[in-house]
């Protein structure tokens, strides 16, 4: 797509996008149709059913594999954040995060500052020497994208990234995940599955079908929130019902 | 806080330690004499058993006169020799077939049928094609240990999570920097483990090439004791090997041990 023919705000679009898949069983289509934009400093919420090509979506978008037919548009450097964080259990966490510099060559001074930096706006400068496996599934989130920030990407992956923590530490690490996209200005794109996160967390939510995924509908969350928006606080927002409901129904037609 | 040398846990596992430790002690005492007795008093052939008391003699009289030392080198030598060549080239053709993956599939059925059968049977033609000597003993001690190597460090290495590879290939990462900084430091603990394994693996072929055809080694000294019926000195190598064999895994193991406790 040429950059002309779409708004200068826009970071990333797809139009038309379709994947099929080649198995001994024949082709299995998971992506039919698939279009939409996303402007600079949005959270974007991909949901729908398990196993309807949601993650194959990303995929394309990280060019991990490329599209059937149709066209993605990207301006920017991608982040990848997984569902389980990946931290080398052999490496200090200072040494985890350096993976990526280290990966693309980058292992310097000003982005070794960087990281530091960002390790002591989210708390986290007291750790560095430990190893993973001494510190909190909350944590260790943070820690891997404070990784994935590392090669200072402009678009943001995340595929259902709070997924395997608990409850409660689910509520407070998706507040902080939310707070670092914000405060790094981050335009970003959640896959998940739980309707509740989507709406807490996304400026705008695409909800997608059984496979193969279409678009069903396009949602521009407004909530009523005194101050500042946060997750937990959007979850007390008068039309969280309303979303909910909406995108329930949507869902499980 | 309280010492370490108050809490009533740790006093409990030292204890417990020692315990274990004393009744092996024993065991192996009692062993001994019930040995050299039961050979003094003509319960067993001492012609065909061998004793305790005669065996120490056999030792000290190998060391002064006997060039033990010379035998224990040699042996020792060709052990980690093969050991080192067979881990390494296991290793490099284990990296090679998870590089390739047409490769992998090609060699499977090889691999397979080579790994089935006793590398034993292959030491006579190995000695003839390597020579006799240092050089065809360790050849034969390398092949015993490199099947195996290649297959269980190959299987190692197709464990990894896909996701960790995807995450490194979310930062763009060569084939080669997934090798360096996943496959193979992920698998420090499986690596030390082969090691281990093939310490008893390259004896094997030491001990085997040496009963072929040798001049120097331990394996030299039982197969010619066996040969002039001096149990004595069967005994003798018998029981040196296995203090040695046992030094070089504990050798390992505390290498192991280290690098547990350093990443903590």
């Amino acid at each position: 797509m040429k950059k002309g023919l779409i708004d200068l705000e826009t970071v990333l679009a797809l139009k038309n996008v379709c994947k099929n898949f080649y198995t001994e069983l024949g082709e299995l289509k998971v992506l039919n149709n698939i279009s939409f934009e996303v402007k600079k400093g949005e959270i974007i919420a991909l949901i729908g059913p398990s196993g309807s090509g949601k993650t194959t979506l990303l995929n394309i978008l990280a060019k991990i594999i490329p599209p059937t037919s149709g066209e993605v548009y990207l301006d920017g450097e991608i982040g990848y954040m997984f569902q389980r964080d990946h931290l080398l259990e052999w490496r200090t966490i200072w040494k985890n995060l350096l993976i990526g510099l280290e990966i693309t060559g980058q292992n310097d001074e000003i982005h070794q500052e960087r990281i530091k930096e960002m390790l002591r706006k989210y708390g986290l400068d007291g750790f560095t020497r430990n190893f993973p496996h001494e510190l909190s599934g909350g944590m260790r989130q943070r820690i891997a994208l404070i990784r994935t920030l590392s090669i200072e990407p402009k678009i943001l992956l995340l595929d259902e990234p709070f997924s395997s923590l608990d409850y409660q530490t689910r509520l407070m690490v998706s507040d902080d995940i939310y707070h670092m996209i914000k405060t790094e200005k981050l335009t970003a794109i959640l896959v998940t599955h739980d309707i509740s996160e989507a709406i807490s967390m996304a400026d705008r939510i695409v909800v997608l079908s059984e496979r193969p995924a279409e678009i069903i509908n396009i949602h521009d969350i407004k909530l009523t929130i005194n101050g500042p928006k946060t997750p937990l606080k959007a979850r007390t927002a008068d039309e969280f019902r309303q979303y909910f409901d909406q995108i329930w129904k949507e869902l499980h037609k | 806080m309280m010492e370490p040398k108050d809490n009533p846990y740790l006093i409990h596992l030292r204890k417990e330690k020692r315990k274990i430790v004393s009744i092996q002690l024993i065991l192996l005492v009692s062993l001994l004499i019930a040995w050299e007795l039961s050979a003094k008093y003509g319960l067993i052939n001492a012609f065909l058993f061998s004793r305790p008391s005669r065996i120490y003699q056999m030792f000290w009289q190998y060391l002064w006169h006997g060039k033990l030392l010379t035998h224990i080198g040699v042996s020792v030598l060709e052990t980690v020799l093969g050991l080192v060549l067979g881990t390494l080239l296991g290793l490099i053709i284990a990296i090679i077939l998870w590089w390739n993956d047409t490769i992998a599939k090609i060699l499977d059925p090889f691999l397979v049928v080579l790994n089935a059968l006793p590398k034993t049977a292959l030491a006579p033609i190995l000695i003839i094609w390597a020579g006799t000597g240092i050089k065809g003993i360790t050849v034969v001690a390398m092949s015993i240990s490199l099947v195996l190597t290649i297959l269980s460090a190959f299987n190692y290495f197709q464990q990894i999570e896909e996701d960790k590879i995807k995450m490194l290939k979310s930062f763009k990462a060569t084939k080669w920097q997934i090798l360096t900084k996943l496959i193979l430091p992920s698998n420090f603990p499986n690596l030390v483990s082969i090691v281990k394994i093939n310490i008893g693996m390259s004896w094997v072929g030491v001990i085997v090439g040496e009963f072929i055809v040798s001049r120097y080694g331990i394996g030299y000294l039982i197969v010619y004791g066996s040969q002039v019926f001096l149990m004595d000195l069967v005994m003798m190598g018998v029981i040196v090997l296995a203090f040695i064999a046992f030094f070089m895994y504990a050798g390992v193991a505390a290498v192991e041990k280290k690098f547990k406790s350093k990443r903590g």
